[in-house]
């Protein structure tokens, strides 16, 4: 019994040491301390120990701990790690920097895509009820205008041809006004193929440039066009703007000017074709770009601009920027007039 | 020296601030020196360790979830590797080292009494002696309690065990330790 006392007792002495027991345990545990000699000899030898254990001498770490554990971070650290943070943010904010202003400059010039049609479409949508009668008319054309497009994307190239985009947006009601042949569609579709890769070999060295606000110039025109065609390359090194009516004299001069690209399919009893060119460019790198066709009473108004773009092309082939539009027919004299 | 407060090292540590990574091992180098030279009982290996766990710590800090303080953190991370450290072969085969201050005062030291240096020396060690046969569990508990004198609570988190569990395993290693250090002590 007082064995199982003592071993009662003896359990206690952490918390006792550690003055955690309550004020009653403390009292009975000392009351059996001073009766005990052996639970007293016990708890001497005890706290003893602890006390040998709580003295033991402490050490101090060598002197250049803190250099060493640095070293082994730095050791330890991946290349990129080591750079300074500052360095890194200062650097990653230069490359966002630079990237914003390519894009911003490509999106300037008009290589990157704009805003597409179906957003495009609120903006435009007044015009395009105006026209929208004039379109449906031209029906025959809508064909060939498709293919403009599948060529610009099989080619990846610039040649744009703002009609496509224009009839492309309006597909469902032009079908419908037109009512074209599937086969129509589908032959043109080959022809314009063909013509896409008569034209990449020309049109390789061309930048992709879009004019700026090409789809509301087709828009703003005053003659509906059926085809339109532009580049940065061709072999024209003078500037002129002239009129052709004929096939013999459009064959010359795309074989001339402009070999590789394929000819355009014009009707030149209903259609003519107009071409400007820049003739060739030493210093600051321009594009064209027709704003207006105004038919007049005397005279039928062709009105283009010229605006300055950025030369990437380390080739160091010259620039000679050209644009073709086949518009319709007519006898009066065409005056040219940059803007 | 004056510490910052452990919050305000942490936050700079996750700033990956150097400043304040260095003062958090000004403050912990000697706690976390001495418990690896007890579970080790060698300097060189000590020393090693100590780096070894701040780095851990400033690669880790990220992960650091803060559900217990910075330095029961960290003697947790020590208490880890004290414990792979003793398990490995490495350090089975390790012949054991003198301290730089250990060999200093092996030259006899005129301004004292040698005899009684001596005498604490070797008292010393045969208490080092004696802790060292204890089992991993207690010795353990032992050295945070006893020599590094936390709280139950920060033992009881660092080596996930209960108050419990962790008083009883105390009192039976300092019984032991009493038995074995009856005639020195």
């Amino acid at each position: 019994m007082a064995d199982k006392v003592c071993a009662d007792i003896n359990v206690k002495f952490p918390d006792y040491l550690d003055e955690l027991l309550s004020e009653k345990e403390m009292t009975e545990l000392e009351l059996h301390i001073e009766k005990c000699p052996a639970c007293k000899k016990e708890l001497e030898g005890y706290n003893k120990t602890v006390q040998a254990l709580r003295n033991l001498p402490r050490y101090t770490t060598h002197p250049n701990i803190v250099i060493r554990i640095n070293a082994r971070i730095e050791k330890n650290k991946k290349w990129w790690q080591k750079i300074d943070h500052k360095i890194l943010r200062g650097a990653a904010g230069l490359i966002a920097a630079v990237v914003l202003c390519v894009v911003g400059l490509q999106f300037y010039n008009g290589s990157l895509p704009r805003p597409t049609d179906k957003e495009n479409k609120a903006a435009v949508n007044g015009n395009l009820e105006q026209t929208e009668s004039r379109e449906a008319l031209a029906g025959p054309d809508s064909g060939a205008e498709t293919l403009s497009k599948d060529q610009k994307k099989a080619d990846g190239f610039v040649a744009e041809n703002i009609s496509a985009d224009r009839n492309e947006e309006n597909a469902g009601r032009k079908a419908e006004a037109a009512k074209e042949p599937e086969s129509s569609a589908s032959n043109s579709q080959s022809e314009l193929k063909d013509k896409a890769d008569g034209e990449r070999d020309l049109l390789q060295k061309a930048k992709p440039v879009e004019a700026p606000a090409a789809k509301s110039l087709s828009l703003a025109g005053s003659l509906k066009s059926v085809y339109e065609q532009k580049g940065l390359y061709c072999l024209n090194s003078s500037a002129g703007n002239f009129v052709i009516k004929d096939k013999n004299a459009l064959n010359k001069t795309f074989e001339k000017y402009l070999p590789g690209l394929t000819l355009p399919a014009v009707d030149f009893k209903k259609e003519m074709v107009v071409f400007i060119f820049l003739g060739e460019e030493t210093a600051e790198p321009k594009d064209i770009i027709i704003k207006e066709i105004i038919k007049e009473k005397k005279k039928l108004k062709v009105k283009y601009g010229v605006y300055s773009i950025l030369d990437t092309d380390t080739s160091g082939s010259k620039l000679s920027p050209f644009f073709i539009k086949v518009i319709d027919r007519s006898n009066l004299p065409v005056e040219f007039t940059a803007e | 020296m004056a510490f910052e407060q452990d919050s305000i090292l942490l936050k700079g540590l996750k700033a990956r601030k150097k400043h304040s990574f260095n003062q958090l091992v000004f403050k912990y180098k000697d706690k976390i020196y001495n418990t690896a030279y007890r579970f080790l009982a060698d300097y060189q290996e000590a020393q090693d360790l100590t780096q070894e766990c701040f780095v851990a710590v400033y690669k880790n800090v990220g992960k650091f979830r803060e559900e217990s303080s910075l330095s029961t953190w960290i003697f947790t991370i020590a208490v880890n590797l004290c414990k792979n450290k003793l398990k490995s072969a490495e350090h089975k085969k390790h012949e054991r080292t003198l301290s730089l201050i250990e060999k200093a005062l092996d030259v006899k030291d005129d301004r004292g009494n040698p005899a009684t240096f001596m005498e604490k020396k070797e008292f010393e060690a045969r208490i080092q002696s004696e802790l060292e046969k204890l089992p991993e569990d207690m010795k353990e508990v032992v050295i945070l309690r006893d020599i590094e004198q936390l709280s139950y609570e920060e033992i009881a988190e660092i080596l996930n065990i209960e108050q419990g569990t962790l008083k009883s395993r105390l009192h039976r290693a300092r019984l032991q330790l009493r038995h074995a250090l009856k005639e020195v002590i």
